[in-house]
């Protein structure tokens, strides 16, 4: 049976974004991108996470404000938090994110390009759950 | 800004199909989706919300276990529960959605939020690609 999940997103980050090694060891990043209606106002946030290469490259180069692109797959996932409460999350797995505009010593070292691209192709997601 | 979502799989149950005060119709349902993964099984359960004259064929044409593509925007919003505690929800806000596998009695081959008049509707009707 057919089975596709793909999305495709561009925003801003709302906030820099946050690096953390999971507990196998894998770089895991999580950023936060504001979602307009329609182009208008801005309704909520949609949280994007990126393993391994991809998680380091993100890391490294996004910051607040920027506007990015996110490709990947949707996902709904659930964890229990500190107080024992389960929490749903919706994000987006990324498997490619790229930066729209360039700033700063970035877009010097690529000038006149918009992209510093970062691309995995993710195979496998580490088991156990997530630190946070 | 630019925000697609494509997926495909099987609705868990059968859409819920509801009006607004101003009476436009409004279906909700979950798409199940298998992840692609060779050692273990899972599956993304997405919501989707389709609206208008989409909503409507949804209503009538889709069913629990039925294939289905849905094309649309992820779409967060905050909303106060009953509780009053603040909550938020992401869907797909779904803009074409086409069914998969078999063909039901009457059902249109694929349905988008453009065609929520019934004259563009009738379009893609009553014909295949000619190739």
């Amino acid at each position: 049976m057919a089975n596709l999940n793909r999305i495709l997103i561009v925003g801003r980050l709302l906030a820099d974004p946050e690096a953390r090694v999971s507990v196998e060891g894998v770089p895991v990043t999580k950023f936060k991108l504001a979602v307009t209606n329609f182009g208008r106002q801005v309704t909520g946030q949609i949280e994007v996470i990126a393993w391994r290469r991809l998680a380091e490259i993100c890391g490294q180069y996004l910051k607040k404000d920027r506007l990015v692109l996110a490709e990947g797959r949707l996902q709904v996932r659930s964890y229990e938090d500190q107080g024992g409460q389960r929490k749903w999350v919706t994000e987006v797995a990324a498997n490619n994110v790229q930066m729209l505009e360039g700033s700063g010593p970035v877009q010097a070292a690529a000038p006149g390009g918009a992209e510093l691209a970062g691309e995995e192709e993710v195979e496998e997601l580490p088991e156990g759950d997530l630190p946070f | 800004m630019y925000n697609k979502v494509f997926i495909i799989g099987n609705l868990t149950r059968d859409p819920e199909l509801r009006y607004t005060p101003a009476g436009i119709p409004i279906a909700r349902f979950t798409v199940a989706v298998n992840q692609r993964s060779k050692e273990k099984e899972e599956v993304d359960f997405i919501p989707v919300i389709a609206w208008r004259r989409l909503a409507e064929i949804c209503g009538e044409f889709l069913k629990k276990g039925r294939s289905v593509a849905v094309e649309g925007r992820l779409q967060v919003r905050t909303f106060a529960g009953r509780d009053g505690q603040s909550r938020t929800v992401a869907e797909v806000v779904a803009d074409n959605m086409q069914m998969l596998g078999r063909r039901l009695e009457g059902a249109p081959e694929n349905a988008g939020a453009e065609g929520s008049d019934s004259k563009s509707d009738s379009k893609n009707e009553g014909g295949e690609v000619p190739f």
